[in-house]
């Protein structure tokens, strides 16, 4: 198929400019094996710098009071359905409902996850609140996307500025063929990556997970300093694949401010809105829109490449192709930075087996969308990299999803050997 | 900037559309759909108080509360932490009947549960 990629090239003034990192951040310069400098910017995720957060407030933001008085109000939403699962109350409630049905709550069952979820929601408590927490997803998505469609012009006007201004640069491939799997309302999102214009506003400005949210960059902050250096600690270009509306390849960058920065996704919705927050924080990214099976970079191509949060996305058929394809184009002694939930082959891993576990895996498979990730979940994810030639380590620090979970993530680096 | 949105290229492509919408997780879809309804009417009331405390706060800096105004207000940290306190009072206090895991009241006698805590603070 031919390829006609629209390329949106930057300013490389503005390039050069905007992307050197505050004094303030205190990079630290290492001498490499090689000889060169690598840029190492150690950064606290939960106690950034003012400087560094003021970048980030660069981002886009709803134009009306209303509607991130909306927001607020889901925010608050999910954190009380928290505290009241939580409440001594509902769990003596919940043990009992259960022992009434002749289970026990903390044993392992034989039961299936939707078997468990039928068993749980015949229980008035647990049914009122999964149906609170489900509408209330449904909401913080509704409330952004209705902002955003209802105030279409200038949000597109916003995006259509920055498409072709840096630093960075956009790559939109209009003729990308996107796999079907890669089309599903992933987490309930409304339309999914592919399919609204503002999936990326939605995405940064609807997604809320209890208290904390995607504003601060924690979570982003956190998978790029977890990233395992390569043995020579030559770090010169990284790709960050599904990289979504850019939060994950924004934390890479501000690690590696001098190192060639690549995001890529199938999703040309949530491309363009991280080129655009790039551009507006200053970060020099280049954001491509390709598939992660057959990215076209030449073989050898990377130092890094990480994904944070994808493979519980990607659908079983296509996951050993990614994990090829990211062998293929990092170069010998490059290192993968896997940051996933945790799976079967993991020296941790315990598989979820009480009724309650299962249950909530299930609503957030067949109620928040979360198609395929039963199936990571259930797959030996370290053997997978294993089988495409990868030394697999577990030693490193593990990537958090926010303040209050700081090791969400285990650490999972995939590292090409030299003879490779 | 072109101002019709049907002119502009918005790179949105079709879609697998899920059946997350349509779920009954309740023993009833009446009672699903009405939970959803006062859960939207619950928010929209919030809307319309932190209006009114945005309105509030610009009052006592001698600002006319325009809806410009109210949508330029950004609430310092201490506004916000407030506001934060007083919407999770009002969302328990709106949404937490919904979760009661209630009881059956069985049989003539009067149960009772001795040595409660007198009702001194709520």
């Amino acid at each position: 198929m031919e390829i006609k990629r629209r390329t949106f090239i930057a300013s490389s003034v503005a390039a050069a400019a905007a992307t050197q990192v505050p004094a303030a951040l205190a990079a630290t310069q290492d001498a490499a094996a090689s000889g060169s400098t690598l840029v190492d910017v150690k950064i606290d995720p939960w106690n950034q710098p003012p400087e560094l957060v003021a970048r980030w407030q660069t981002a886009g933001r709803f134009l009306h009071q209303d509607d991130e008085s909306r927001q607020d109000f889901t925010r608050g939403v999910a954190a009380f359905l928290t505290r009241d699962a939580a409440q001594p109350r509902q769990q003596s409630h919940q043990t009992a409902y259960l022992k009434s049905k002749g289970v026990n709550p903390l044993d392992d069952t034989e039961l299936g996850a939707e078997q468990a979820f039928v068993l749980l929601a015949q229980d008035p408590s647990y049914a009122a609140r999964t149906r609170l927490a489900r509408s209330n997803f449904a909401l913080h998505w509704d409330n952004p996307r209705r902002a955003f469609h209802r105030d279409a012009a200038h949000y597109l006007g916003e995006m259509e500025h920055t498409d072709r201004a840096g630093p960075g640069r956009l790559e939109l491939n209009p003729d990308l063929e996107i796999p079907d799997w890669a089309r599903h309302e992933i987490h309930s999102q409304p339309g999914g990556y592919c399919g609204d214009p503002f999936g990326g506003w939605v995405y940064h400005l609807g997604h809320v997970q209890g208290t904390d949210d995607l504003k601060d960059r924690g979570r982003a902050v956190s998978y790029g300093q977890s990233a395992r250096l390569p043995a020579d600690r030559r770090v010169r270009r990284i790709l960050d694949i599904g990289c979504s509306m850019g939060d994950s390849t924004l934390g890479l960058k501000a690690r590696f401010p001098e190192a060639e920065v690549w995001g890529i996704d199938v999703g040309a919705p949530l491309l363009r809105y991280a080129h655009y927050q790039s551009v507006k924080a200053g970060f020099e990214i280049i954001y491509s829109q390709r598939n992660a099976e057959r990215t076209g970079f030449p073989d050898g191509h990377f130092d890094l490449v990480g994904s944070c949060i994808l493979f519980h996305e990607i659908a079983p058929e296509a996951r050993e192709r990614v994990v090829r394809e990211i062998f293929r184009i990092l170069r010998p002694g490059g290192v993968y930075h896997h940051a996933d939930f945790m799976t079967p082959g993991h020296p941790d891993h315990t598989p979820t087996r009480t009724v309650v576990g299962l249950a909530n895996q299930w609503v957030d498979h067949r109620h928040n969308v979360e198609t395929w990730s039963p199936a990571y979940r259930q797959a030996d994810f370290p053997g997978v990299l294993r089988a495409a030639g990868f030394e697999v380590d577990f030693s490193g620090q593990p990537t958090g999803n926010s303040r209050k979970a700081p090791k969400s993530f285990p650490q999972v680096a995939g590292i090409k050997p030299l003879t490779a | 900037m072109a101002d019709k949105r049907d002119d502009r290229p918005d790179y949105a492509v079709d879609f697998v559309k899920s059946d997350y919408d349509q779920a009954v997780i309740t023993d009833n879809v009446h009672t699903d759909n009405l939970m959803s309804a006062v859960l939207n009417l619950a928010g929209e009331v919030w809307v319309i108080r932190r209006r009114l405390l945005i309105a509030e706060k610009l009052g006592q800096q001698k600002v006319f509360a325009t809806a410009a105004a109210i949508d330029a207000y950004v609430p310092s940290a201490q506004e916000k932490a407030a506001w934060e306190g007083e919407r999770d009072a009002f969302i328990e206090r709106t949404l937490a009947v919904l979760t009661r895991p209630g009881k059956r009241l069985e049989g003539a006698a009067v149960p009772t549960t001795r040595g409660a805590a007198p009702l001194r603070k709520l």
